[in-house]
């Protein structure tokens, strides 16, 4: 009952915190004072008290996409294991439909995106779309090599793959760690994939397919963007936390993590630039070798140790 | 016996560094070659007196008798004709002491390399010829030359390095042998894990072969044979492509007492029609007569890879093809100096007439020719013949005639050049011009060769005909 | 503890492949000597025997110092363009390598028959590492490109010779030797005078002898 209680105050109230101590780690780098850490939240009752301005050239595709965008990773969120390591739905085979929930949202982002009819957002949609490209074998692949260490092809028994394995499995998480990690700046557009500080419209890529939405609609697109990225963070805390701690520590150590990703995040952002297209591509692409690496470990650790482990 | 040969180039090269003489720089390559010939000849003739301080590291056996006495023999050619071509280069005395120098260590490594009992000291020793054999490439110091050894040492480096992952292999697949030594690998045959000799067989193929010049690893041939200086070439040609075919021959029998016979053959076959393609193909439009009996070398070594794949008539034909390759080859790159000197270009269209200028050379290039193209009473027409009854026993019909097919249209390729430079009018331009100064020693060497090749070819002595037969039943 | 190393030798290997500067590249070969020094002090009991500690000072002198410094050298003196230029772009490079990685590791764990002394991921790795720098080589324009290239060979041989260590020292020793006389030979005399040679940057610099029937 409480483990509930803890999940829904993590959706509501860690998305907001993760932006904020992100820009406030920034502004430290930069040697400001910066907003508060409480900034997002405020922006986000602003924004929702709001008209909203909807151009005229645009279909009822516009009006939908932010509460589907907003709903589909919601109803992502329900499979991904948040306080101890309990989805609230988990089944077998659960990661191949969070991931395609995801790619809903994307694609209705992008089509919307498309349908304003401006040429910047176009280069976005492009942009946006060649991107989740080629960060999709990377997710398939490391989320099945490491569904399938653990036992039961879902995310559920993440922290239990080390039992399964032995030397072999410390390497497998922990390139399955740098491999989330590089998807949390991909999927939530941060530095080095795409500035969400920029304000030229020819270098931004996500930023860019959001500038007609306004009110309401931005302030749920903004929540959906950072919900992602705590679910991802999520996934990388429960690699990381034992099985059998308790509540208590979990949620410290649950909580001790995404801060600690938020700060690394943001101080990766004060550190780098965009990388240029070209290498931005072998970037992503990088996350898809790693992977490969992580299925060879696995195929190797499976051979070793047939026993408990689901071929 | 053995010591004499290794040692004595060491002293020798260090005699040379200290002094700085012009005659002593000619006197010790002649020395050597003669010390060296007797000291093979000697060796033939008692085998068993190679106990040597190194123990067990080198050895004479009937295999490597056949190329230590071909080492010799065309080494003693070439002092003789080095010693008069020196003085046509006109170098300084440091120059030539270094180019002396590297002479004596090319073929100490050479020795070594024909010598040795160890694959790793064979490797060593192959490693060691690139390395004395790139100084004398680059001894003419033009662009071309330096591009050509950097090809050279680049590639050959390359080569070695997978030969050297293929040993790595050949020490996992055979474990419990542990040891390097030919012999101790031969008992042990059948011990060696038969998927990783099939691995390791590719890597020292594919690196061995780049030294033997082997297609598709050849690159390297055709620029540094054509770029170094005529004798240089000459010993290149003739020898060094024999010594790293020794080591490959050595490891054929290996994968013989294994069973991996077929699997080699595959491959050796593979490359040798691949070579004799490769050749067919450059030798036609060739404009660079060095270049393109480059080409013809990598032909007659093509031709020795599908020999030894054919059983002991094929051994045989191969052993043949290598020791008549290496007379013939290294008479057609004196003559090619010879020609270098009186035309001062390497380009076919620019020379004609070669008869007309100097009735000598231009027939010793003819009775080249003939004998490299495998005419009667070239012995290569020997090889070659029996190589295609033996195919053609197997019922390899199509391959015999693709075979014969390609080495006819080398035969045009080459003989349309040389035909041409020899036997057309002199152009008036040529006329004028001053052409160098040949000496006597510029001959002799290739008549002597060529006498030599057309006796075997038509009556084989009882000597070689031995000499052959021991080494093809030291391949069995 | 080894298996990470030879992990991080591995993720070099695809690094190599995506980076464009040549500064960077002689970087990170000089991380792969101080990896392959780490995996020698790691699976080798320290002993002062004359073997273990020649391999202790050709991994970390002469791998991860002498050979990078010179390398710096040569590409401070003769280059003017400093990127590597590439016949296929890096991202093809990226996706050819990591499949080299990944079929390398794999097949070596279902095909090879093994003995205790190497895991699949140490021959999987060694044997990659070879051909991606086998590939290296034979895609990038540039002559000191090559010689990087040949120094990730040697460095792949090295790992891959570590596997019979134990039995047969005398054949690290012999890699060692030819890594060292390979680099000497090459790096110090040819590559000074091919660059003092060799002017201009804008033609292929290779390309002089020629098969062409033309005449030049």
């Amino acid at each position: 009952m409480i483990e509930y209680i803890l999940n829904i105050a993590i959706i509501s109230v860690y998305p907001f915190l993760f932006i904020g101590i992100i820009n406030k780690i920034k502004a430290f780098w930069g040697g400001r004072e910066g907003a508060s850490v409480f900034q997002p939240l405020y922006d986000f009752i602003k924004l929702l008290k709001k008209g909203e301005v909807i151009s005229s050239t645009t279909s009822f595709i516009f009006n939908i996409t932010p509460s589907l965008n907003l709903a589909a990773v919601l109803f992502a969120g329900l499979f991904v294991p948040l306080i101890n390591q309990k989805a609230i739905i988990s089944f077998e085979g659960d990661f191949i439909l969070f991931a395609y929930i995801l790619a809903l949202s994307r694609f209705f982002s992008i089509i919307s995106a498309m349908d304003t009819g401006s040429s910047f957002e176009g280069m976005g949609a492009s942009r946006e779309v060649s991107f989740s490209t080629l960060v999709e074998p990377a997710f398939f692949i490391t989320i099945a090599s490491i569904a399938a260490l653990s036992g039961v092809n879902s995310f559920q028994n993440l922290s239990l793959i080390l039992q399964n394995t032995g030397e072999t499995g410390y390497l497998i998480i922990i390139l399955s760690i740098v491999v989330i990690f590089m998807m949390i700046l991909v999927e939530g557009c941060r530095v080095p994939v795409d500035d969400p500080n920029t304000h030229l419209e020819l270098t931004m890529v996500h930023e860019v397919m959001i500038l007609d939405n306004s009110g309401p609609d931005l302030a749920l697109i903004n929540y959906a963007n950072s919900l992602k990225m705590i679910l991802f963070s999520s996934l990388i805390a429960n690699l990381m936390i034992p099985a059998g701690a308790t509540l208590l520590n979990a949620s410290i150590c649950f909580t001790g993590i995404v801060l600690f990703l938020a700060i690394l995040i943001g101080t990766i952002e004060s550190g780098t630039a965009r990388y240029r297209m070209t290498r931005l591509f072998e970037f992503i692409f990088l996350m898809s070798s790693v992977s490969l690496l992580i299925l060879a470990l696995t195929m190797i650790a499976i051979y070793e140790s047939p026993v408990g482990v689901i071929k | 016996m053995t010591d004499i040969i290794l040692i004595l180039p060491v002293i020798f090269s260090i005699i040379l560094f200290l002094m700085k003489s012009r005659t002593l720089n000619n006197l010790l390559v002649i020395l050597y070659s003669v010390i060296f010939l007797l000291a093979a000849i000697f060796l033939y003739f008692n085998p068993n007196s190679s106990g040597s301080v190194f123990n067990n590291y080198f050895k004479v056996d009937s295999l490597n008798i056949l190329f230590l006495l071909i080492l010799a023999v065309v080494f003693a050619g070439v002092a003789l004709y080095n010693h008069s071509f020196v003085k046509s280069l006109n170098l300084v005395v440091s120059q030539h002491k270094k180019y002396s120098i590297g002479i004596i260590l090319f073929i100490f490594s050479m020795t070594g390399a024909i010598l040795s009992n160890h694959l790793g000291l064979s490797w060593v020793f192959i490693e060691a010829t690139t390395l004395a054999s790139a100084y004398l490439i680059y001894l003419p110091n033009t662009k071309q030359s330096l591009e050509a050894v950097w090809k050279y040492v680049f590639i050959c480096s390359i080569g070695i390095s997978l030969a050297f992952v293929g040993i790595i292999l050949l020490l996992i697949a055979s474990e419990q042998v542990n040891s390097l030594f030919f012999d101790e690998l031969y008992i042990n045959a059948g011990k060696i894990i038969p998927f990783w000799l099939k691995l390791s067989f590719i890597f020292i193929l594919t690196g061995f072969g780049t030294k033997v010049g082997l297609a598709p690893v050849h690159s390297w041939l055709p620029d540094a044979h054509s770029e170094a200086p005529s004798p240089v070439s000459a010993l290149l040609s003739a020898t060094l492509l024999n010594s790293a075919f020794l080591v490959l021959l050595r490891y054929y029998k290996l994968m013989d007492l294994s069973g991996l016979s077929g699997f080699a053959n595959t491959l050796l076959t593979i490359m040798g029609i691949m070579s004799i393609s490769i050749t067919a193909i450059f030798v036609f439009n060739s404009n660079n007569y060095k270049r393109m009996l480059a080409y013809s070398s990598i032909e007659n070594m093509g031709i020795a890879a599908i020999g030894i794949t054919l059983g002991p008539v094929g051994i045989y034909a191969a052993m043949l093809q290598l020791f008549a390759h290496s007379l013939i080859k290294s008479s057609f790159f004196l003559t090619a100096g010879n020609i270098l000197t009186l035309f001062e270009t390497k380009k076919i269209n620019k020379i004609s007439g070669l008869l007309k200028k100097d009735r000598l050379t231009g027939w010793l290039w003819i009775a080249c020719f003939v004998g490299i193209s495998g005419l009667p009473p070239s012995p290569l027409f020997l090889s070659k013949f029996l190589l295609l009854k033996e195919l053609f026993s197997n019922n390899q019909i199509v391959f015999a005639s693709v075979f014969l097919l390609l080495l006819l249209i080398i035969l045009f390729g080459i003989g349309r050049s040389v035909i041409t430079m020899t036997f057309s009018e002199a152009e008036e331009a040529n006329r004028q011009t001053e052409s160098g100064y040949l000496y006597k020693f510029m001959y002799i060497p290739q008549a002597v060769f060529l006498t030599g090749a057309a006796i075997v070819g038509i009556y084989t002595p009882s000597f070689i005909y031995n000499l052959l037969n021991n080494a093809v039943i030291g391949c069995q | 503890m080894i298996d990470t190393l030879i992990l991080l030798f591995g993720l070099t290997g695809l690094l190599m492949s995506i980076k464009s500067r040549i500064k960077t590249i002689i970087n990170i070969l000089s991380l792969q000597g101080v990896i392959l020094f780490l995996i020698i002090l790691f699976s080798h009991k320290a002993s002062l025997s004359l073997s273990y500690l020649f391999l202790i000072f050709e991994t970390l002198i002469i791998k991860a110092l002498f050979i990078p410094s010179l390398l710096n050298k040569i590409l401070l003196k003769n280059s003017v363009d400093r990127e590597t230029e590439p016949y296929i772009p890096n991202f093809y490079s990226l996706v050819i390598s990591s499949f080299i990685l990944f079929s390398g590791i794999t097949i070596s764990n279902y095909y090879a028959p093994f003995s205790v002394n190497m895991t699949p991921l140490f021959f999987g790795v060694s044997f990659s590492a070879i051909l991606t720098s086998l590939f290296f080589i034979t895609t990038k324009k540039k002559l000191l490109t090559h010689v990087i290239g040949f120094a990730m060979l040697e460095n792949g041989i090295f790992l891959f010779s570590l596997a019979i260590a134990d039995e047969m020292p005398l054949i690290v020793n012999l890699g060692v030797l030819l890594d060292v006389f390979i680099a000497v030979f090459i790096l110090g005399l040819l590559i000074g005078k091919i660059n003092t040679v060799f002017h201009d940057t804008s033609s292929c610099t290779l390309c002089n002898l020629k098969d062409c029937g033309c005449d030049d």
